[in-house]
């Protein structure tokens, strides 16, 4: 058994420097800039941003499900192992059993002429060797596991059943073999509230009785706030703030941060204007020199556009472990900029 | 001021294939609906996936015409219109849904697209033109851009063009059936600030639809949540949230994810 990344006993998996580029038709598409993720056992890690910031890009890296157009560097440490650097038969070794993955649409992993149940059996088969009929049994705890009705479920086919419900299927392969981490990518996004919110507590009692370490991928600020420990935020492939949620949402430390809570609809805002954020997330292939987000920062000046602010603790004293990606983080006065 | 839309049980059945080819599967997806919507506000309608509120929304605006029930829309009942009469009903209701990448033409440029409803109401060329600079300008878009065709347009943009396309009839009532489930929470944001704006400048009235419940809470005037085909729960937008009568109206709002922590008529 590996020992755990140096100084951090609960860390299961440390992404450092993370970077990915695809090779393109106007140059390179840098997606991923150099992303610093540390996931520990039984807790939740979010990871948001708007679209195209690279959040389905870095978890794909972790899970060897990139393209071959493109390249990464950095370390994806599991344990002291680099996924990066992993024959892609060990890789498979890994995935789907100590590394598993819940994706938007659930009818992506879901083999429409198979019956739920042998599919289930199937990760089992594959990955712990053991025979049919036993597989089939545990695929049916499991099933009932994720509250859906297993003896049933099991001799369904996919389309027999809602999207909530093939979510559940979904979670249940994919905690088959109890995974130390998972990674749901915008899990609940195609579900309806009552459901995204049925969703969210199994995935939750997943990360209670089996200690799974989840990467959480939204760009749902509301949902993130109650649901993860930790957050980071995501912006032109970079991450621009990471916090825990608490701190997060109760005073952003980063300009981006701050505008995207601020431009957030709630019912306590009736009457009030959303700030939103002028102009778009820049291109991959022409990300602005400096700090990306300065074209569309409030408090942008000469410095953001020629130096690239690093991700820092913060020297306020007051905050611990915060950390963000601005030039004048510690100017941001979190009442002014949030409420105005 | 009075209201703008009455809508009096209003059904509208679909025939689905049945599982066995030859029995049509009957779907009430609407089911004896009334609502009233006020001059120039907004009514939120919320409801799980398949509830009906699409095909409500096509029913109101008798693009699928209700099997049963009654809708006036500023004063026109579109069941009783000669043709001409229902081309001006068309013009005062309008319809924005949601997916900003499929609703333009991919081949004509944003002008144009903004500019067809106009010919159709006979506008001349110069007026055509004049008007179409001025709907661009009002949803936020550089007149430069006008020859520009949708595939050069992000989401956001896509979405501003199709508003102002709307705008080019002179609706007074517009539903919004999820228009901007599909961008991003800062342009999301442009596009509620734009409605909402516009709402006052043109006294426009909304049926505003989204799964978003935050959303709907922050901007509608009246909520209506819809379950199978029925409206549970109807009420002033405040009084929904805070005090709901329908059991599954308030598991709804129970539920929702909260950013802030104040709770409109709770604190
Ligand atoms: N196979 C690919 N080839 C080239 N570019 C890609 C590829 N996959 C992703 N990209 C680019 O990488 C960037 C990051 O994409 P990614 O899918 O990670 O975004 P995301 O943050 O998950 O956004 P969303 O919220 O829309 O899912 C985008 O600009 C995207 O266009
Ligand atoms: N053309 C059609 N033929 C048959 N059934 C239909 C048709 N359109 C909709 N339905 C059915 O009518 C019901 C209501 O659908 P509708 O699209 O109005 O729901 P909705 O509330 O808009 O859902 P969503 O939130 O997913 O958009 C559903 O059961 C749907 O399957
Ligand atoms: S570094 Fe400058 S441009 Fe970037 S977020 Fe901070 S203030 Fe804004
Ligand atoms: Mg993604
Ligand atoms: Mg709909």
């Amino acid at each position: 058994m590996e020992s755990t990344p140096r100084g951090d006993p609960a860390a299961v998996l440390r992404l450092e420097a993370l970077t990915v580029s695809f090779t393109g038709n106007g140059g390179p598409i840098r997606a991923v800039r150099g992303v610093d993720i540390t996931l520990q056992a039984a807790s939740v890690h979010a990871l948001v941003g708007e679209s195209g910031a690279g959040k389905s890009v870095s978890a794909k890296a972790v899970l060897g499900l990139l393209p071959r157009s493109a390249t990464c560097g950095g370390r994806i440490l599991f344990h002291d192992t680099d996924l990066l650097s992993l024959p892609a038969r060990s890789l498979r070794a890994i995935r789907g059993k100590r590394i598993a993955m819940v994706f938007q649409q659930p009818d992506k992993h879901l083999n429409p002429t198979m019956r739920v149940g042998s599919q289930v059996a199937e990760v089992l088969r594959y990955h712990n060797g053991i025979e049919r009929r036993e597989a089939l049994l545990q695929a049916r705890s499991l099933l009932d596991m994720v509250e859906l009705n297993g003896r049933e479920v099991l001799r369904s086919f996919p389309h027999e059943l809602s999207g909530g419900m093939k979510q559940r299927v979904a979670i249940a392969s994919a905690i088959a073999c109890r995974p130390e981490v998972l990674i749901a990518d915008e899990p609940t996004t195609a579900l309806d509230a009552t459901i995204q919110s049925q969703i969210l507590a199994l995935l939750d009692r997943v990360r209670r009785e089996l200690g799974t370490a989840i990467l959480f991928i939204s760009h749902d600020l509301p949902l993130v706030r109650g649901f993860a420990d930790d957050v980071s935020v995501l912006y032109a492939g970079r991450i621009v703030e990471q916090a825990t949620s608490r701190e997060l949402f109760s005073c952003a430390h980063h300009p981006y941060t701050d505008r995207l809570i601020a431009a957030t609809p709630d019912p306590a805002r009736r009457g009030e204007r959303l700030a939103a954020i002028r102009g778009s997330v820049p291109d991959p292939q022409d990300v602005p020199p400096g700090c990306a987000f300065a074209p569309r920062c409030p408090m942008a000046a000469d410095r953001c556009r020629v130096e690239v602010p690093l991700l820092r603790l913060s020297e306020n004293a007051d905050v611990s472990q915060r950390r963000s990606a601005c030039h004048f983080a510690e100017q941001l006065v979190c009442e002014g900029l949030h409420n105005g | 001021m009075g209201e703008l839309v009455r809508v009096e049980g209003l059904s509208k059945v679909h025939y689905a294939a049945g599982l066995l080819k030859r029995r049509a599967r009957v779907v009430r997806a609407v089911d004896d609906v009334s609502l009233a919507i006020r001059h120039n506000t907004i009514l939120g309608l919320v409801g799980e996936s398949g509830s009906g509120k699409s095909t409500l929304a096509r029913a109101m605006l008798y693009l699928d015409p209700p099997t049963a029930g009654s809708v006036i829309i500023d004063g026109l009942d579109p069941a009783a219109l000669s043709r001409s009469q229902m081309r001006q009903f068309r013009h005062r209701a309008q319809i924005v849904v949601q997916d900003p990448y499929a609703a333009l033409n991919p081949r004509l440029s944003i002008a144009a697209s903004v500019a067809e409803g106009l010919r159709n109401r006979g506008f001349p060329r110069r007026a055509r033109e004049r008007r179409v600079a001025e709907l661009l300008e009002m949803v936020g878009i550089a007149s430069r851009r006008a020859r520009d065709n949708p595939q050069q347009f992000s989401g956001g943009q896509r979405q501003r063009v199709i508003i102002a396309r709307a705008l080019a009839m002179d609706p007074r009532f517009l539903i919004l059936d999820e228009p901007v489930s599909s961008l991003d929470v800062s342009i999301q944001a442009q596009i509620i600030n734009l409605l909402l704006d516009l709402k006052q400048r043109l006294a426009l009235t909304y049926l505003f639809i989204s799964h978003d419940l935050n959303l709907v809470a922050y901007m509608s005037d009246a909520i209506a949540v819809m379950k199978d085909g029925r409206i549970v729960e109807m009420g002033d937008a405040a009084e929904v949230i805070a005090q709901p009568h329908d059991p599954y109206t308030q598991m709804l709002f129970d539920n929702a994810p909260r950013l802030l922590d104040v709770r409109p008529g709770r604190i």
